[in-house]
């Protein structure tokens, strides 16, 4: 047992941070059930897990946002007491959340010292010493931070790095980031993840939740699986072995099963029904969205393009490049400033759902009928009797009453009653996309259609779009995720400063659509991780 | 009926438990018996079919206003304003019932005054409302301001020659205008000047709940309530609706002159039915959309004015305005929506007609 007891010390010294069979309730569910897991330093640990998995709850018991009901967190080796954020900061764990917890009209640096200003004699605030702490840590991070600049005036990707920097301006030892990448773009998280990794290899401990399993097989040295608030495993992952293998064991434990192996990185066969050669030599005729030169304001510039019926384009681009223009225009929300567009019935998948997409504290019976009363209305009187029946079949059909109860519950009737809000993001997601697509529409324009939805719910989502297609819509799919528009489409047009700058075929890689995305040429270069990060600052 | 539990539960109670307290602490410190005092409340308004007659009369137009106001409410406004509507529709009613040919039989004298009234309350709650859909200007705001711009117009009416001269009072309504009272069929109100409008108020109040389930308009309008932008993406003509709801929520408050002007003096006087508008808003949110809630909130409201008077000769009678402000307040407290509602009303930008959940 020497030898056992000699790693055991080793394991301890490296250890951050233990949860010891931790279990917290929600409401009626346990979001966390006996969980123990330990964080270490000099690692980047990944937790997976779909929707509602209990990810987020894990971690912010870690970080002493919430009280476990039962078990302990154990942070340095000593039980976290008194149990709260202070506590945990303290010692050394900070959280950074999925939604930012900055001020918007103070500067970077206002906001990185914001409740832990060096203040020197009398309370008066040390700017200088702040400042100058700052730009350690920012050189630490290995960026460059507009300490100056108003958070308000900055993008996603600075806006993180000031969360960052905000925990290590406090002594964190073990940064959590809760879905870091998902409002990302590829370059930026990799220039996240190359941060990150200065972090680890300067002894930090870092914990990363994501669903995206191109990032676990590239960055995570750990990964811990979560499903139904238990801790499916935890395992070093060994890029020297077969990675693939693993992660497709992630995957498989993500989802429960091992059946519907969909690894991202691999080449997936177009599941659509309409193959490259029959899709070529179809007309214009078959058009269901015609766009010739097309202005909107500042934001889409000589924007030519044509969909067809049954077919699936896919809008790659960084945010901000002529997507939200793109998306208002076939919604009808607004009208061309210049240009021909002809379009078919068009039915709109938004990109914020729960701003756009839903009433969150309206039913799920509302909800799958939003904006469609009229159909079902004589004298001002609603239908309710076929309203509900059509909603009900939608309800069933989505699937998004399927996954969340337990076996037990599944037998009962859904409860269309329940609020938008009581669904997990997959779930909801479920709800806008069965609105939308029962709707006929000759186009669907999907934009994120997968955004923080879990592994599970992606695929079906895919089903549904690919089965639109297949019954003869022509869909459009903008997404940031370049896996999901190879998976999805068969050509790929690339938004960049509101001009389409080219179509390429799916088989196109990472490095072209980035470059192209980036505004360069799309010739592939010599490629490092840090490039696009490089760029995109 | 779970529903209704449900819904009546914690606040309702939160706001019972602090009224009670509050009301034994002021009367305490007028030098005077809760419990007698408490007696004396309810011998003075359900203690005889007189007071509870008189209850009735009290929450008649209080449920008119409340249920105006929660309609406002269901589409995400806050109708300040039902203390103007009513004020400019009873000026409204007073005139029209009184210029009817004296003759005029009930079934047309009746509907035309009332609809005379509502035209006016909605007339007014239109100002604010297409000031709202069209330029985005704040309702709260817009409609107090009518409240004031409702003083005076009301006020220079009646001084410019719509009043009997050397009076702030119309004529008479013609008898086929006035609405009957309680006391014609069911003697035992005999005295009190409780009249069937409270009966019209509660239709009022069901079918505006009904709606709100049953029909596309309702429907729509609650759903704008919770989700403006939602409603909007799906092209629903949101300030449309928005603009709707705000005046068939005037048109509602305008009909409260029912119990005052056509069931109560039968002319209309200069501050005939004031207070009624904000004891609307208490009302709305104290019934919380829901039927029962209303007309009980309603009745609430009515029992404590009622009951002022009653203790008039020991504590006064405004007393009565600090006990409802306190069950407010805890009603308010012990509901999160109810609160968030609050905020909301009061720190969303003025200038702007959707309020913009930016992501970040």
């Amino acid at each position: 047992m020497a030898v056992a007891g000699a790693l055991k010390g080793e394991e301890s010294e490296r250890e951050l941070a233990r949860t010891r069979a931790v279990t917290r309730r929600c409401g009626a569910i346990v979001a966390v059930r006996g969980v123990s897991c330990a964080f270490r330093s000099g690692e980047i640990h990944a937790v997976c897990g779909e929707n509602g998995a209990g990810k987020s709850t894990l971690l912010k018991l870690v970080a002493g946002m919430l009280t476990p009901d039962a078990g302990e967190v154990l942070v340095g080796g000593r039980t976290l007491e008194p149990h709260t954020p202070r506590e945990a900061i303290r010692r050394g764990v900070a959280m950074v959340l999925q939604h930012f917890a900055l001020v918007p009209v103070f500067t970077a640096l206002e906001n990185i010292v914001l409740g832990a200003e060096p203040a020197g004699r009398l309370g008066v605030l040390d700017l200088a010493a702040a400042r100058a702490r700052a730009e350690t840590i920012a050189s630490d991070l290995g960026v460059k931070l507009p300490l100056d600049a108003r958070v308000e005036t900055l993008g996603i990707g600075d806006r993180q790095r000031i969360e960052i920097a905000r925990a290590l301006f406090r002594d964190a030892r073990l940064v959590i980031l809760d879905e870091p990448t998902a409002v990302l773009t590829k370059a930026e998280a990799s220039a996240l993840y190359v941060t990150l990794r200065r972090l680890a290899n300067g002894g930090k401990g870092i914990v990363v939740v994501t669903h995206k399993m191109d990032e676990v097989r590239v960055h995570a040295d750990v990964v811990s699986v979560m499903r139904r608030g238990e801790l499916v495993f935890t395992r070093s992952l060994d890029r020297s072995a077969d990675i693939d293998a693993q992660v497709d064991d992630v995957t498989a434990a993500i989802i429960g099963s091992a059946a519907r192996g969909l690894h991202s990185s691999r080449p997936i066969e177009s599941r659509s029904a309409v193959g490259g050669s029959t899709e070529m030599e179809s007309s214009v005729a078959d058009a269901v969205l015609l766009m010739k030169d097309v202005h909107l304001g500042r934001g889409l510039a000589d924007a030519s393009l044509t969909v067809r019926a049954g077919e699936i384009v896919g809008v790659a681009g960084i945010e901000g490049n002529g997507q939200k223009e793109l998306v208002a225009l076939l919604a009808g929300d607004v009208a061309p400033s210049r240009g021909t567009l002809v379009v078919g019935r068009t039915a709109v998948i938004r990109e914020d759902r729960q701003v756009e997409g839903l009433v969150l504290d309206a039913s799920l019976r509302d909800n799958v009928m939003l904006g469609e009363l009229d159909r079902f209305t004589r004298w001002g009187v609603l239908d309710m009797t076929s309203l509900e029946r059509e909603a009900r079949a939608r309800i069933e059909h989505s699937g998004a009453l399927r996954s969340v109860t337990d076996e037990g519950a599944s037998a009962v009737a859904p409860d269309l009653d329940r609020t938008a809000r009581t669904l997990s993001g997959g779930n909801q997601q479920k709800i806008v996309v069965a609105r939308t697509l029962a709707r006929d529409a000759k186009l669907v324009v999907a934009a994120q259609p997968t955004r923080g939805v879990d592994l599970a719910a992606s695929v079906d989502i895919h089903a549904e779009l690919t089965g639109a297609a297949r019954r003869g819509a022509g869909v459009l799919v903008i997404s940031a995720d370049l896996d999901e528009l190879r998976k999805l489409a068969s050509r790929i047009i690339v938004l960049a400063r509101g001009r389409i700058v080219a179509e390429l075929p799916k088989t196109a890689t990472d490095d072209e659509l980035g470059r192209l995305m980036l505004g360069l040429s799309g010739k592939s270069e010599a490629e490092t991780d840090g490039s696009g990060g490089a760029t995109q600052t | 009926m779970k529903h209704l539990v449900r819904v009546l539960q914690m606040p309702a109670l939160a706001g019972l438990a602090a009224g009670w307290l509050a009301f034994c602490v002021l009367v305490w410190a007028y030098g005077a018996s809760p419990s007698a005092m408490a007696t004396l409340l309810v011998q003075g308004t359900w203690g005889t079919s007189y007071g509870a007659g008189q209850v009735l009369f009290k929450a008649t137009p209080l449920l008119f206003t409340g249920v105006a106001v929660d309609l406002a409410l269901r589409a995400g406004l806050f109708n300040i304003g039902a203390e103007g509507q009513l004020a400019v529709a009873s000026l409204a009613a007073g005139v029209v019932g009184s210029r009817l040919p004296h003759g005029t039989p009930a079934v047309l004298a009746l509907p035309a005054t009332v609809a005379a009234a509502m035209a006016a309350g909605a007339a007014w709650a239109a100002v604010p409302a297409l000031l709202k859909g069209r330029f985005g200007a704040h309702e709260v705001i817009s409609t107090i301001m009518m409240n004031r711009v409702a003083d005076g117009v009301v006020g220079l009416a009646i001084a410019s020659g719509l009043a009997l001269t050397g009076t702030v009072r119309t004529a008479d309504v013609v008898p086929g205008a006035r609405m009957p009272r309680l006391e014609a069929v069911f003697p035992a109100f005999r005295g009190s000047a409780a009249s069937f409008a409270i009966v019209l108020a509660v239709v009022a109040t069901a079918l505006v709940t009904m709606a709100h389930r049953r029909t596309r308009l309702g429907r729509e309008i609650g759903l704008i309530g919770l989700n403006a932008r939602a409603m909007e993406a799906e092209k629903v003509p949101v300030k449309r609706r928005l603009e709707q709801a705000l005046i068939a929520s005037g048109a509602i408050a305008g009909a409260a002159s029912l119990g005052t002007v056509l069931g109560y003096k039968g002319y209309f006087e200069e501050g005939l039915g004031a207070g009624a508008g904000f004891g609307g808003v208490a009302v709305a949110l104290l019934g919380r959309g829901h039927l029962g809630g209303l007309v009980l909130a309603a009745l609430l409201f009515g029992t404590l004015q009622q009951g002022g008077l009653a203790l008039n000769a020991h504590v006064p009678k405004e007393l009565m305005d600090v006990l409802q402000g306190v069950v407010i307040c805890a009603v308010a407290l012990a509901d999160a929506r109810l609160r968030a509602a609050a905020v909301d009303a009061v720190t969303r930008p003025i200038a702007k007609p959707a309020r913009g959940a930016g992501a970040a």
